[in-house]
């Protein structure tokens, strides 16, 4: 009996396995199986431990030789163990953190029933029938007529993000149940003072709101429910959520102004910048994206900036010279920027609605098309425009802000060239990269920069650091830690990540590098010409070790091309691809079916050494 | 845009119930080969809708072909095999032709919808399953012939003949005997192998009396191989003798695995020592570190990369599946020797595979055609042979 049941499991899982990998509908069998084998060795993982424990404690209770070995090693495994098991300084995931959000828990259960949608249909119920995507079948629902065959509504609790809405929409490609979900997905939406900045996040079970609730929305969400749990999730977000971090406001970079955008949230004191609510990466790009960028420069701006360069001490050899006018000239220009403005204003095809396609296809259509052409013509910018888009550009007093103002005077430009030219200026480097870049580029090669050059290059670039760095500090400071384990073991800088880098990779590499002294003192014994077999094994090894090096390829270099296959690489490379690959797939083959029988017979239960003995 | 295209689906045979296969037929064959070459502006794209006349968004287009697609022999039909689909899920399909700065067109579409069917058996393993069943077959026929009292010779393998010199000479010194089944874990064939190798190396020992270690480098084989031991020494006769921690865990690491044996090797100094499993950098490690102490050592791997170490510098390699032959030859048990002539089966198997591979490259016959050449020119005075040699009379003398 003892021998009996692990030798039905081992059967068992054997057999499972071996089906799973021929019949199609059996295949999860096979992941569960491996799944418990996982489990099993991660329990048994404790018995390693322990045994390991174990032994180790008594040799040093007992003073035997080498125990000081044992208390080392007993002192690194608890060490490892805490550190690791308790991810000790591990910052977290910041993938898994949502910057800027704040969460409260609340399960699907506990969603107010104000908060309960549905949407009448007509759909056949067996659209159902498959699994529903797995980022909403806590909260989609249906309900079907009493025969079973129609769905008579759709439902969903919570609101329904982008990510359902496009996955759920993606499960049937039928316009009558996309345009249902289309419908539902409007009906789920939070008020319009909510939206884009209150929202349910399923996978984390979690009400969520970007920035501070402002007192509008906390009101709107607590009419949604008088419960209890609703009322006390509520307040702890708007407490979470009103956090203030502040900046120091001393050696703020020159000209800092806060964006306009950003008003609400953030303001200036005398000592300090106070923030509310965490910050997001897109608050802190607009923190940080308060340095000037870099613009076109004429020819005798360019002369001058490197006039300014040259006079300082060190001066500039013809070839820095070169690269700081050519580095200068090939940045962006304003006909670069005049084309990109052009192009936004080019109409772009529309998007149908599934409700509108739904309407077409029960009216006949027959063949549907999803985009509707454009419409409308381009207007590009005039010579006005032109005119005073150059004019900004080239006067480095005026702020490149001062475009959109300047082109919107000057003629047609719309919302789709604002964004045009946001993004395009967004690209561009500041001063203080560009500066950089140019130190880079200046210092390649033997070429040198005095300090007082450096300085004036980079002055700008430490600034911007240093902002950022600020910025960045004071982003994580707002933040208040959602998963505080999420993060990698090994995450760099953390106690585990220094000891593995530090300590036992180098122990690793020091073993392993016994290997090349193993490998001569393995050589030296067995490469002596005793017999033919043993010469033969040291001819070959003697071409083998020569051919890999380069002084094989000039001793046979000579050689004509008829006999180039005497060329000691080309026997290299034959001895290796086919006599040594044959001799290889030889032993495999062999080795193939020595699996194959002991796996059967262990299976069949024939060979019953490894439990312990062959006997019943 | 080409005129009088056809678009077919069937369902892909002997799958999952995943995938169709969509002919598109009825191009003039220079065209094709013109589009195909990026020398006509336009594109061909396959749409899928669950209804008729719904919105079908294109899943697949081509040029360019990223690989999906196949142009069949004769240069008028393109093939692909559409995948990912919904078991059971009633899909329509249509083919457009489109060029740029205009509205798509409709080229094709079918009429009748296609579902996906999950057959039962994965259609490209079937050589494999005959291959499987014949192997298989074999092991087991030759054990019930085993069993049934037919005696079965085995050749000679020096390194096993070499255990009860082995464990002798352990007892002689008084030191212990190391064995390692590999650093794999039980999930591996070898770790397997080994231990069963390490259940009759247990015994020979419990017999002679003498220890045997076994450090091992992960905690479920520590569990298995401390159940040999136990058994081994209780088959011997000598439950007494066995002491659990003779089997412990080291730890999971490779290095620091083979840091810790090769230190307690130098200390301890064992006089024979087993690595008989899977094992990979730290091969040679071991044996040098063995070589350097004077024990005798028995080594088996069946990777091939590290045979080369051990045959350098151990007394006697086992190697590849003479790994695998090992419990069956040191237990002698019948049952355990008939798998050997399965396996042995399964090797003429595969060399009539090769040389007929070889001579239908050589020849460029077919394979088919090799084998039965091969069979009459071998196969056949081979057996009569065989036949003629069991029915002649003994001599009487």
């Amino acid at each position: 009996m003892k021998q009996l049941i692990p030798l039905l499991i081992a059967a068992t899982c054997g057999i499972v396995l071996i089906i799973t990998a021929f019949i199609p509908a059996t295949v999860t069998w096979g992941e569960v199986a491996a799944v418990w084998f996982d489990i099993l060795a991660a329990i048994a993982f404790v018995l390693g431990g322990a045994n390991l424990l174990k032994i180790h404690l008594q040799r040093i209770s007992e003073q035997e030789e080498g125990w000081a070995y044992s208390g080392i090693t007993v002192v690194t495994f608890l060490l490892t163990l805490i550190v690791g098991l308790l991810k000790w300084n591990v910052p977290p995931n910041l993938d898994q953190e949502f910057l800027g959000e704040t969460f409260v828990r609340v399960p699907v259960e506990q969603i107010p029933e104000s908060m309960h949608y549905s949407v009448p249909v007509d759909l056949p119920a067996e659209l159902v029938h498959h699994h529903l995507p797995l980022s909403s079948h806590r909260q989609f629902s249906v309900e079907i007529n009493e025969s079973g065959e129609r769905i008579t509504s759709i439902g969903f609790i919570g609101w329904m993000t982008a990510n359902q809405k496009r996955e759920l929409t993606q499960h049937h490609q039928r316009l009558d149940w996309q345009c249902a979900i289309d419908q539902l997905a409007e009906t789920a939406s939070p008020p319009p003072e909510l939206n884009g900045v209150v929202r349910y996040v399923p996978n984390h079970r979690s009400l969520s709101v970007d920035g501070p609730l402002a007192l509008e929305g906390e009101t709107l969400l607590r009419s949604q429910s008088e419960t209890a749990d609703w009322q006390k999730s509520i307040d702890q977000l708007a407490e979470k959520s009103r956090r203030i971090t502040q900046i120091p406001a001393a050696d703020l970079p020159e000209g800092f102004e806060i964006p306009e955008s950003i008003l609400d949230r953030v303001s200036l004191g005398t000592e300090t910048i106070d923030i509310s609510g965490p910050i997001s990466q897109s608050l802190k790009e607009e923190l940080i994206d308060v340095f000037p960028r870099s613009r076109p420069m004429t020819s005798e701006q360019i002369d001058e900036f490197i006039q300014q360069l040259a006079k300082l001490p060190g001066g500039l050899t013809e070839p820095q010279t070169a690269f700081v006018r050519n580095s200068l000239e090939g940045a962006w220009t304003a006909d670069q920027l005049i084309v990109v403005l052009n192009e936004a204003d080019t109409p772009q095809p529309g998007k149908k609605s599934y409700c509108d396609l739904l309407a077409e296809q029960l009216a006949g259509g027959t063949v549907l098309l999803e985009t509707i052409p454009p419409s409308g013509n381009a207007t590009p910018l005039n010579e006005e425009q032109i005119a005073a888009l150059k004019s900004v550009l080239f006067d480095p007093a005026r702020s490149l802000h001062e475009i959109s103002a300047a082109l919107s005077t000057a003629g047609h430009f719309s919302q789709a060239q604002q964004s045009a030219l946001d993004e395009f200026l967004g690209k561009q480097p500041t001063i203080g990269t560009r500066n950089r870049q140019l130190v880079v580029g200046l210092l390649s090669g033997d070429q040198q920069l005095s300090p007082e050059q450096l300085d004036f290059l980079l002055a700008s670039y430490r600034e911007e650091h240093n902002w950022r760095e600020r910025v960045h500090a004071a982003m994580l400071a707002a933040h208040v830690t959602k998963y505080p384990w999420s993060g990698e073991y090994v995450a760099v800088g953390s106690p585990f990540w220094w000891s593995y880098e530090y300590a036992f990779t180098p122990l690793t590499a020091t073993m392993f590098s016994l290997l090349a002294f193993f490998v001569a003192s393995a050589a030296f014994r067995a490469f002596r010409a005793k017999n033919l077999d043993a010469f033969l094994l040291l001819g070959t090894a003697f071409i083998i070790l020569l051919g890999r090096t380069s002084a094989a390829v000039i001793l046979t270099a000579g050689l004509p091309d008829s006999l180039a296959f005497l060329r000691i690489e080309n026997i290299t490379m034959f001895i290796m691809s086919v006599i040594n690959t044959a001799g290889n797939r030889a032993i495999m083959i062999g080795i193939s079916l020595g699996i194959v029988s002991t796996s059967l017979k262990v299976l069949l239960g024939v060979d019953r050494s490894y439990l312990g003995s062959g006997d019943d | 845009m080409p005129a009088s295209i056809e678009l077919k689906a069937a369902d892909h045979p002997w799958d999952n119930g995943d995938s169709i296969d969509v002919t598109l037929s009825g191009f003039d064959p220079e065209w094709l080969k013109k589009l195909m070459e990026g020398e006509i502006s336009g594109v061909i794209s396959l749409g899928i809708s669950e209804e008729q006349n719904g919105l079908f968004p294109v899943i697949a287009s081509v040029p360019p072909n990223d690989g999906t697609w196949s142009v069949s022999e004769d240069s008028k039909s393109l093939e692909m095999n559409l995948s990912g689909l919904k078991r059971d899920e009633k899909y329509f399909l249509r083919a457009f032709w489109t060029v740029p700065d205009a509205e798509p067109q409709l080229m094709a579409s079918i009429t009748e919808s296609i579902s996906p069917e999950r057959q039962w058996f994965i259609g490209d393993k079937f050589e494999l399953l005959f291959v499987g069943l014949v192997i298989c077959g074999s092991v087991v026929l030759f054990i019930e012939i085993a069993r049934r009292g037919k005696p079965l010779k085995v050749r000679k393998i020096a390194g096993l003949e070499a255990v009860d010199e082995a464990v002798g000479r352990a007892t002689e010194m008084g030191r212990t005997i190391l064995f390692i089944p590999g650093i794999q874990d039980m999930n591996d064939i070898q770790t397997i192998a080994g231990l069963n190798i390490l259940s009759q190396v247990a015994q020979t020992a419990a017999e002679y009396e003498a220890d045997v270690e076994v450090p091992t480098d992960r905690s479920l084989v520590m569990t298995a191989a401390r159940e040999t031991l136990q058994n081994a020494y209780l088959s011997a006769g000598k439950p007494d003798a066995y002491n659990p921690d003779l089997a412990y865990y080291v730890t999971d690491e490779q290095f620091g695995f083979v840091a810790y044996v090769s230190g307690h090797m130098v200390r301890e100094k064992p006089a024979a020592c087993f690595y008989l499993g899977a094992f990979y950098a730290e091969s040679l490690i071991l044996a040098e570190t063995g070589n350097s102490i004077g024990a005798i050592q028995v080594a088996g791997t069946a990777e091939p990369s590290q045979l080369p170490f051990f045959v350098a510098a151990c007394d006697y390699t086992l190697i590849g599946e003479e790994l695998f032959a090992a419990s069956a030859y040191l237990s002698g048990s019948p049952e355990e020797m008939g798998s050997l002539k399965g396996q042995d089966a399964g090797k003429i198997l595969v060399g009539a595979g090769v040389l007929a591979g070889c001579l239908a490259e050589t020849m460029a016959w077919s394979f088919m055609a090799s084998l039965g050449v091969l069979t009459a020119v071998i196969g056949i005075p081979a057996v009569t042979y065989h036949l003629l040699k069991a029915k002649r009379p003994e001599a009487v003398t």
